[in-house]
């Protein structure tokens, strides 16, 4: 029998590599652009909102254990809100993702293999992605929490390689573009944490459903700790104007790391973790993906759901014409996307734990709704 | 069975659209396919039709063995050069002209003339930067005379190839202090900086050592010093026979020749720029002579305001910039003292702590507070000197505190009243003092650094000679 449930490990895993990749492909770049020398103060701000967020989640998510989003909307309002609901996350999910890739695979391109058309690339990827997925036994996170300790001692080196060419004065006018930019506009730059909408859709697969809260925080705290460190190394080595510049700004970053004449060229192995990562990234989404169209469209075969979701997301690759064009759905349209998916699935969850206390109540007043099971 | 079947076709069908798709890139890839460029040269072009004159160099492979002459480096690399309207059209023309894909993931320096450099370089720099196969960390080199010749005469003497040579730039710089280690990534982090001034290391070319003459490294001083020309002529006597050699199988000797004597009038003219210091002068300030196989040295700093380049500053002011930048690990300075043979004594000084360096921006005009922290070994030792004497050591520390006060009072004072570049960065440490970009800005540093006051302390604490205490007899 098929082992599908999954450890606390796991599961801060799952979330971080999401958070992971959307850095890697450029999220800290925006963050700086939109708000200059004071990014850092930026992203413990945002980083705080996002462990409120999370916490609120939790609250609401722990009246509903065992359940996902997709499961709550049916429970609130039907079939109907369910099916909506999941294909809202589906086209997130996989056009969100699919963009990523597109960007990731263009700078592999122009980096290693400058003669190869992008859409090989694209291919090797999700032909990798849905590999992972058709593998028993929870492989996807398995082979997860593997990469991120890669993943964490990477962005720990980058930073330590880079450490005697930091200016650190460069967090310095300390609030940046201004307060407006810093704290009322940079909270868009939440936007960052894609774990958070992930987090809605952990409860099912979780062994145990109890260490929901230590998950929830932990994973966010991870998180901010990755963002404020691969940050700082943008903002403390590059002057602004160029990092706003950079197509890969960490992995711009990378090339500066020389010890002597002996370990150069020390990019290529940044480079191989960020790969792994992404293919990791992208088992994930499929995964996730499949997940919803068994709930909301009642598909059945695994093995055709992950097939279908990789050829969507290389058909959507496909249509973006230049990179200009990913960045700007990245930085504008999912940005938009991501605060009404997450406002939304918050006014769900709100509504029915308002649903479910009350009818608690009114069943039987005498009963306390704290720490009530399903 | 069917289901193992269509597996293996659909194994068999991944495979071959892989190798299908990644063949071209392994091609254009290939070893056999691309030839490595170890330094780049860009002057003016002589040419009315084009803009710039862009030299690669190779290593030249097939003269691995030594076969053709191990004496002389320049039969080991390849200097080609081809004038154009920028420099991909120049990369293209010469993989054109070579048959194979020129390839820079091996670049390590890249030189500009300094005729060249004062026209501004950003839109060089930008494409450099901009690719993939050049390292930031490849070397900007500002050669007083034209940079073909400067590759010409870059051949090493003692490491077996070009690049070994190359890569010491960075060691040389770390524990003589003579000239900055300045690299592509940082010329163009600094470069659209709204304030940071820009350097790059100021190469010079010099006649290599022949059977008929020494060189010097002052081109100025050529004809003044004869008589120490002879002298060191001398003393590398068994080198000048060799050089002798390897220069007849030089087809760019009379080039080289002509070079150094455009190069006289281009350091004549940058002494005077650099406030009539005399950049060929040791910290004693006694001449520098040099003679030697290679034909080129790297002393000093190529200083620029934006892009463009602006002026020199000699190997004293090059300590002082990379002493106030931490970017010095040990150098050497004279340290005048009465009664002493020739009244110089040679310390080796290095950083004992960071610099602190603070700004003021209260008042009008920013107040710049420099303290450097030193720790100090004399070298000389001679008949009659006691370093175990405490007052002799605190003499001699006061002496060399105030010497280096001397030298970095005039460093600043050249780089903001003559060059107004603030190469040092003395602008990041004010940022601290504002609460938004905007307030920054509206300070308008770049403009006030011109006008700026400063204010030096130097800290050096003398610890000892080396082996001997000296000699009290």
């Amino acid at each position: 029998m098929e082992n599908t449930r999954i450890g606390n490990l796991e599961a801060i895993a799952l979330i971080l590599t999401i958070t992971v990749n959307h850095v890697i492909s450029n999220i800290n770049k925006t963050i700086i652009s939109s708000t200059n020398s004071s990014a850092i103060l930026n992203t413990l701000y945002i980083s705080i909102i996002a462990l409120i967020i999370s916490y609120i989640i939790y609250v609401f998510l722990k009246k509903f254990p065992t359940f996902d989003i997709l499961d709550i909307s049916n429970f609130l309002g039907g079939k109907t809100l369910k099916t909506i609901i999941g294909l809202l996350f589906f086209l997130y999910f996989v056009i969100f993702s699919a963009t990523l890739l597109k960007n990731f695979a263009l700078c592999i391109q122009l980096i290693y293999y400058p003669s190869t058309n992008v859409f090989f690339i694209i291919f090797i990827f999700l032909i990798v992605a849905v590999f992972v997925c058709n593998l028993k036994n929870n492989s996807i996170y398995r082979s997860n929490l593997l990469t991120i300790p890669l993943i964490a001692l990477s962005i720990i080196f980058l930073f330590i390689g880079n450490i005697d060419d930091f200016v650190f004065e460069s967090m310095f006018p300390i609030l940046g573009n201004g307060v407006n930019a810093t704290f009322l506009s940079g909270i868009s730059n939440l936007f960052a944490f894609q774990g958070l909408l992930h987090l809605l859709f952990l409860p099912p697969h979780l062994k145990d459903i109890t260490q929901l809260k230590k998950i929830t925080l932990l994973s966010i705290v991870f998180s901010a700790l990755y963002l404020i460190i691969s940050i700082s190394i943008i903002l403390f080595l590059f002057d602004t104007t160029v990092s706003n510049s950079l197509l890969m700004p960490l992995y711009s970053a990378a090339r500066y790391i020389e010890f002597g004449t002996f370990f150069q060229r020390l990019d290529s192995v940044f480079v191989l973790t960020w790969i792994i990562s992404f293919v990791s990234y992208l088992s994930i989404i499929i995964s996730t993906c499949c997940n919803i169209l068994k709930k909301s469209v009642n598909a059945k075969s695994k093995k055709f759901s992950t097939i279908l979701i990789a050829f969507t997301m290389l058909v959507i690759t496909l249509l973006f014409k230049n990179y200009a064009i990913s960045v700007f759905y990245i930085d504008i349209i999912y940005k938009y996307a991501f605060f009404t998916l997450l406002c939304i699935s918050v006014a769900i969850l709100f509504m029915a734990y308002l649903c479910k206390t009350y009818r608690v109540k009114s069943l039987n007043p005498k009963i306390s709704v704290r720490g009530g099971t399903q | 069975m069917i289901n193992k079947i269509s597996k293996t076709v659909l194994f068999i069908v991944v495979i071959v659209i892989i190798v299908w798709g990644f063949s071209d890139s392994y091609s254009s890839l290939n070893i056999d396919n691309i030839v490595h460029v170890v330094a780049i040269g860009i002057d003016k072009s002589d040419n009315s039709d084009s803009n710039i004159k862009v030299s690669f160099q190779f290593i030249n492979t097939s003269s691995g063995s030594g076969s053709e002459g191990s004496s002389g480096g320049d039969t080991s690399s390849v200097i080609t050069s081809i004038s154009s309207d920028t420099v991909n059209k120049a990369i293209n023309l010469m993989n054109s002209y070579i048959g194979k894909e020129l390839n820079f993931s091996h670049c390590k320096v890249i030189v500009f003339s300094e005729d060249f450099a004062k026209e501004g370089i950003s839109t060089e720099i930008c494409t450099f930067i901009n690719n993939e196969e050049i390292r930031p960390s490849t070397n900007i080199v500002i050669s007083t005379s034209d940079a073909n010749s400067y590759l010409k005469n870059a051949n090493p003497n003692i490491e077996k190839i070009i690049t070994n040579y190359y890569d010491t730039f960075e060691l040389t710089s770390n524990f003589t202090g003579y000239s900055d280690d300045s690299t592509l990534g940082d010329f163009y982090n600094k470069l659209f900086h709204p304030f940071q001034g820009n350097t790059a290391i100021l190469g010079r070319t010099f006649e290599k050592v022949s059977n008929s003459s020494a060189s010097q490294v002052g081109s100025e001083n050529n004809n003044s010093n004869s008589s120490s020309n002879e002298e060191s002529q001398n003393s590398t006597g068994s080198s000048s026979k060799e050089s002798s050699n390897s220069s007849n199988t030089n087809p760019s000797q009379g080039t080289n020749q002509e070079q150094d004597s455009s190069n006289s009038q281009q350091n004549s003219s940058s002494g005077q720029n650099s406030g009539g210091n005399n950049s060929q002068e040791d910290s004693s300030g006694a001449s520098l002579e040099i003679s030697g196989e290679r034909g080129t040295q790297n002393v000093g700093i190529a200083v620029f305001k934006d892009d463009k380049y602006v002026g020199q500053l000699t190997e004293l002011d090059s300590i002082c910039h990379l002493l106030i930048t931490n970017n010095v690990d040990s150098f050497l300075i004279s340290v005048p003292i009465e009664n002493f043979p020739d009244n110089v004594l040679d310390l080796s000084v290095s950083r004992s702590k960071n610099s602190k360096i603070t700004v003021d921006t209260s008042s009008q005009n920013p107040d710049i507070s420099i303290s450097v922290y030193c720790e100090a070994k004399v070298l000389t030792i001679d008949k009659g000197f006691n370093y175990e004497d405490s007052d002799f050591l605190e003499k001699i520390s006061r002496k060399a505190e105030e010497v280096l006060k001397g030298y970095i009072v005039s460093y600043v004072h050249k780089t903001s009243k003559e060059f107004n570049s603030d190469i040092a960065s003395f602008g990041n440490y004010s940022l601290a003092k504002f609460l938004t970009t905007d307030d920054w800005q509206k300070y308008d540093w770049a403009s006030k650094y011109k006008n700026a006051t400063f204010n030096v302390n130097v800290n050096i604490n003398v610890i000892s000679s080396i082996l001997f205490s000296g000699n009290n007899n």
